[in-house]
């Protein structure tokens, strides 16, 4: 049996019908103010030595920009890595040869326009790639709101549903989508058919790669805050190497950790046959 | 304290710092290199070579425990030292417009012949009789036998432009990774050797430890002057993008392979 808390029939049709799954107060209130003020602290330390990501050429807003490896710069994240809130319904809809990918913490600053346009992640070739009822997914991004996105134009979050499974014919080399993004009004409105995702603090969002998404104007005179862990197959490239957190003697892992950052063990062949794959990640 | 005591007491991340810091510390007049140390600091946090790291720093004596791998290591690195004296020869005959850093890669170039014949003598110290000796006369061979007193000449194959900064960096990482190895190697030997046989392995090891340090030194102090008034994002630019070469090349030496595959990492 899975020690897992995997994800219910209900859950996993929404996800694949709709592209997006937002759980509910994953995170309690202390929590939440304890993760908040260690990624006010990694964020002031990045800022002030120049180590943020402001990508101008799709992040249209000088106060938004990301920290990427954030593993490396403090262990008050570690736990996040498997976290049982909703570890399971990752693993339910990547499967068991799931690795983190990538970590990241996104700032969006005030704006009065849209201040990511609608894209899709991976790259062009794996746009093209679409899930469907049943396969395993290759990619979600699992997203912790931190701070009060319950109104809309907050910075919030923002996706077309059902659009992961439609296939992106005008794109460039950001995956942006042309066609929805030529209706964004001059004034920051969205088309439509965009759903911004009102959230509180605590709740976690997933969405598959191919999901058309962008992040609406922050009105609300507030900075957002969100951690974003991404998972996906074992055999892909992740985006970060995670052997300087691994070979860090002071931090403790468990197994499934391990796995989940790559490690493979002395006795895997490699990443395609890891060893113990299902014990590891299911706990049994 | 010897550079072996300083170093081998250091925390595996700490230690390609430390190596250059007492590196520069044994400069006369002593050096102090801010603008390459704070640039090498910064590359290193963000390119992470796995020779910095504990594990490296365990697979490293889990493999030298083994009798044959350490021969066959001692062998691989004398043939690999005479390759890099060819090469900075080279570099010393392409570098006739600044006389100093010639003499200084000229020199370099001999130590590093020496070093050929330096592994080859660990090598008879700690296996005594292990290769056939016809062919370890052969292995002689490795050392070009460069000397000072020796007229630089350039051949058709070695390069007419003299070296760029990134050939210092990498020239700079490679000696302090082969630093590091000497505090690994300094470690192993002790396991092979007899009682007799120990001192002289261990100074042996000692001053080719010295010598690299020599190496990490200078080249640093190349890699300063050669930055002054650059401005501090093209440096730090320079060295990541060194360092990530650097590491993918040396991806598929035995540790290192073994390292990436447990990882995962795509070199």
């Amino acid at each position: 049996m899975s020690q897992l808390n995997l994800i219910t029939p209900d859950e996993n049709k929404a996800f694949r019908k709709n592209g997006y799954l937002l759980l509910k107060s994953v995170f309690a209130p202390d929590e939440v103010e304890s993760l908040l003020a260690e990624v006010h602290r990694v964020v002031e330390n990045a800022t002030s030595v120049g180590a943020v990501l402001r990508e101008e050429a799709y992040v249209f807003n000088e106060n938004s920009f990301r920290l990427v490896r954030i593993l490396r710069m403090t262990t008050k994240f570690d736990h996040l890595i498997d976290h049982a809130g909703y570890f399971g319904k990752l693993v339910s809809l990547i499967g068991f040869h799931i690795q983190l990918m990538g970590t990241e913490i996104f700032v969006r600053g005030p704006s009065n326009d849209t201040i990511v346009n609608f894209h899709t992640d991976l790259g062009e070739g794996l746009q093209q790639i679409l899930p469907d009822d049943e396969n395993s997914f290759l990619q979600i991004k699992m997203q912790i709101f931190l701070t009060d996105l319950s109104a809309p134009d907050s910075g919030n979050f923002v996706l077309v549903p059902g659009s992961h499974r439609i296939r992106v014919k005008d794109t460039d080399e950001f995956c942006t989508v042309k066609s929805i993004n030529q209706q964004i009004t001059p004034d920051g409105r969205l088309p439509d058919n965009a759903l911004q995702v009102l959230a509180k603090p605590g709740d976690v969002l997933f969405f598959p790669h191919t999901l058309w998404h962008a992040v609406a104007p922050n009105r609300s005179g507030r900075t957002r805050y969100s951690i974003v862990l991404r998972y996906g197959q074992l055999t892909m490239r992740p985006y970060e190497r995670f052997d300087p957190v691994l070979t860090d003697s002071g931090r403790k892992f468990t197994p499934r950790q391990r796995r989940l950052l790559g490690d493979l063990g002395v006795d895997s062949p490699g990443p395609y046959r890891p060893s113990n794959q299902a014990e590891i990640i299911y706990g049994r | 304290m010897n550079a072996y005591a300083h170093l081998s007491t250091q925390r595996s991340l700490d230690r390609p710092e430390t190596a250059v810091r007492v590196a520069l510390s044994r400069r006369k007049p002593q050096a102090e290199c801010p603008r390459y140390l704070a640039s090498l600091k910064r590359a290193l946090w963000e390119e992470y070579p796995p020779f910095a790291t504990e594990l490296y720093d365990e697979m490293y004596g889990s493999a030298s425990s083994s009798s044959q791998w350490l021969a066959m290591s001692l062998i691989t690195h004398a043939q690999r030292e005479g390759e890099r004296a060819r090469r900075l020869w080279s570099m010393a005959a392409g570098s006739s417009e600044n006389p100093n850093e010639q003499q200084l890669l000229k020199q370099h170039a001999c130590d590093e012949s020496k070093h050929a014949l330096a592994y080859l003598a660990l090598l008879d110290i700690t296996f005594p009789g292990v290769v056939d000796p016809g062919f370890r006369s052969q292995l002689d061979q490795f050392s070009p036998g460069f000397e000072m007193n020796q007229e630089l000449s350039l051949s058709k194959e070695d390069p007419v432009q003299p070296p760029s900064l990134d050939d210092y960096l990498t020239l700079n990482l490679d000696e302090l990774r082969t630093a590091i190895h000497h505090v690994f190697r300094l470690r192993a030997i002790p396991k092979h050797c007899s009682a007799d046989t120990l001192p002289q392995a261990t100074t042996t090891l000692e001053k080719l430890l010295d010598d690299e340090l020599n190496h990490v030194a200078y080249t640093a102090q190349i890699i300063e002057d050669k930055t002054k008034g650059t401005p501090a994002e093209k440096i730090q630019a320079s060295f990541c993008k060194c360092v990530n070469n650097f590491i993918r090349a040396k991806s598929e030496e035995p540790i290192e392979f073994t390292y990436n595959q447990r990882f995962g990492n795509y070199p």
